[in-house]
């Protein structure tokens, strides 16, 4: 006995079909300009033949419009699961050649379905968004269908990691199921993004403005804040997430991919020391900390182009993966402000949920004053650092290069916010605040009477507060350490803590202020 | 191709590790594990009118990135400059920050003195 060769042949020819999508002269002639189509896209994610198709002959049951002659392949969107390294990842990806990747019920449904899998089996999920919006011809159906995928981006949030490509147009409501997963990589020229283009707005409201300006991966990735990463082509955009993948876990009961086979290396490292300029006034660029803090120099940094006051991004440590949170002295003199906080806060909650321990390197004078900064709602926003760390509950080591200020000090995570271990250089300045602003309200009446005695005042001042040793003297820091042994100390309380267990009375959330 | 040496049960050997492709062929190591480069972005140009700042920012014009005072003025009226060179430092948050030539250019007006204080966007210098 055998299969009947007919029924394979039918397989074969129902396949061949579908893999061509919306036909294999719109495939090759996205190819010549250049573009991935959606199943190039999943072929060169996942490891070559580890690609499980889901749902390949879906059909829609649209009647409307001249619907019912049409046959969509896929109805406009591949899914499935694949191999990434050695883990198993989710995955849809929308073709932009079978109506436009245009979405509607079925289109949702198989959406949902590999989201659902997804979840009930811990992988993280990757897709591509490359539509041109809602299928019109079927209505409110497939406006059902946006809000049933916005519904399972929630549900799966801070259970797998959800990382969103947009790869082509993604307009309107469209927009909300990328900006409701975890990190978002953009293609530039390629893609756009926006809820309302420049037509609609100009239309409504006789503003003019370009693409670039509101959609583009630039203004996304710049002024918005929207995107974490900008992709060169397709090729990058799925490099940065197969990067991005191997410093997360499948899912929020894994630990991240640590390397501990490697011996714990405590050798001193005196580059480190060289890094700090004399002038304590004189910014340190804190990426170059930052490389000679984590394994190889090897950083990938989150949002690298947006509030680069603070720098956020993933590196191993002698091996353990973390999550690390820096002040940028050489950018707005790394005060913190609202887009800082709002960086901060959610790359916090990130590593916190996928149990990604977080280092923590402060060097900020404080939080940035002004006017458009207090009407801005910098209390709100600020206040989600605080909100953040002190929620988290993963490792938590903080290293405090220089300056420590006031309630910047505090949105650092200090020992008072559930630091584990707090490490401070000898040049750390752990004060309330600066010693001109602290000596004009301390010697107000002795100024006012001699000012010539408020040089003197600032200098005793700064000798005595602008050091680690106050704050080493109350037990708010665990040691002062050489720049030198920076690494090596925080790669051992790294280990120490990466068992550590922390239980908090049971809530359906907090209430993080938005 | 990489030397390496090797000890099984206490007798050494000194092998020669080839990197090849999925076809055979010879590559080099870094071949194998192409560098990852992140892609960094500038902001798009905005059609929007300027916003009124204290001196409307032109051409050339060099602004400064935060409120603060001028420390030092660190070029010279009709020096030529270089892309990347130190021009002004303003402190603010009890930190130095240095505003750089953003081109080559020579420096056509300098608007400020130290010990002024400047606005987030004000201009510092020109540029031609």
């Amino acid at each position: 006995m055998a299969t009947k060769k007919e029924l394979i042949e039918e397989l074969e020819a129902r396949r061949e079909k579908v893999l061509a999508g919306g036909g294999k002269d719109k495939l090759e002639a996205r190819r010549k300009k250049g573009l991935m189509t959606a199943r190039d896209r999943l072929d060169n994610l996942f490891q070559t033949g580890t690609f499980m198709e889901f749902g390949m002959h879906a059909q829609h049951a649209c009647h409307n419009f001249g619907m019912e002659k049409k046959e969509l392949p896929a109805d406009g969107v591949v899914t499935g699961t694949g191999y990434v390294g050695d883990r198993p990842v989710a995955a849809y990806s929308e073709d932009f050649t079978v109506a436009g990747g245009s979405l509607g019920a079925m289109h949702a449904h198989k959406i949902c379905e590999i989201m659902d899998y997804a979840q009930q089996s811990g992988m993280p999920v990757v897709c591509f968004n490359d539509s041109g919006g809602a299928r019109i011809q079927e209505g409110v159906e497939s406006l059902s269908g946006y809000g049933k995928v916005f519904f399972k981006n929630v549900y799966l949030s801070g259970v797998v990691p959800q990382i969103a490509v947009i790869a082509g147009p993604c307009a309107g409501g469209a927009a909300y199921s990328p900006a409701l997963t975890d990190f978002q990589v953009m293609v530039k020229d390629q893609a756009n993004m926006f809820i309302t283009g420049p037509e609609v707005i100009f239309a409504a409201t006789g503003q003019k403005c370009t693409m670039a300006e509101v959609g583009s991966a630039a203004a996304h990735a710049t002024i918005s804040g929207n995107i974490h990463f900008v992709a060169d082509n397709d090729a990058h955009a799925i490099a940065i997430v197969q990067k991005l993948l191997s410093f997360i876990p499948s899912n929020n009961i894994m630990d991240p991919p640590h390397d501990l086979n490697q011996p714990l290396v405590l050798d001193e490292d005196p580059g480190m020391d060289e890094l700090v300029p004399e002038d304590s006034k004189n910014p340190i660029n804190v990426k170059d900390v930052i490389g000679r803090l984590v394994d190889n120099a090897d950083f990938l940094e989150v949002q690298m182009d947006f509030a680069k006051n603070i720098v956020v991004g993933f590196g191993r440590i002698q091996g353990i993966v973390v999550g690390i949170i820096a002040n940028q002295s050489a950018v707005k003199a790394g005060a913190i402000d609202i887009d800082a906080s709002d960086k901060a806060a959610r790359f916090i909650r990130f590593c916190n949920i996928f149990n990604i321990p977080i280092v923590t390197l402060v060097d900020t004078g404080g939080f940035l004053p002004g006017v458009a900064q207090e009407r801005g709602g910098i209390i709100r926003h600020g206040a989600k650092m605080l909100f953040a760390y002190g929620a988290a509950t993963v490792p938590k080591i903080t290293v405090i290069l220089r300056k420590a200020y006031g309630g910047a000090y505090l949105a650092m995570c200090s020992q008072d916010l559930g630091a584990d271990l707090v490490f401070a250089w000898p040049t750390a300045e752990i004060a309330v605040m600066g010693a001109e602003g602290a000596v004009k309200i301390l010697y107000k009446r002795e100024i006012d009477k001699d000012p010539a005695c408020e040089s003197k005042l600032i200098a005793d001042y700064r000798a005595k507060f602008a050091s680690p040793y106050q704050a080493a003297g109350k037990g708010l820091i665990t040691d002062v350490i050489r720049p030198a042994q920076t690494r090596a100390m925080v790669a051992m309380a790294l280990r120490n803590t990466l068992s550590k267990r922390e239980t908090r009375p049971p809530k359906k959330h907090g209430n993080i202020p938005l | 191709m990489r030397k390496l040496r090797i000890t099984v049960e206490g007798k050494t050997y000194d092998v020669v590790v080839e990197a090849l492709d999925e076809q055979g062929n010879k590559v080099s190591f870094q071949a194998l594990t192409p560098a990852f480069q992140q892609t960094s972005i500038a902001p798009p140009a905005s059609s929007a009118k300027k916003a009124a700042a204290p001196a409307a920012a032109g051409d050339g014009a060099v602004t400064s990135p935060l409120a603060g005072r001028i420390v030092s003025v660190d070029c010279q009226l009709g020096q030529k400059v270089a892309s990347g060179a130190q021009l002004v430092t303003v402190e603010a948050m009890k930190m130095n920050t240095f505003v750089y030539a953003q081109a080559d250019g020579t420096v056509a007006a300098i608007a400020v003195n130290p010990g002024d204080a400047v606005e987030e966007g004000q201009t510092l210098v020109t540029l031609s």
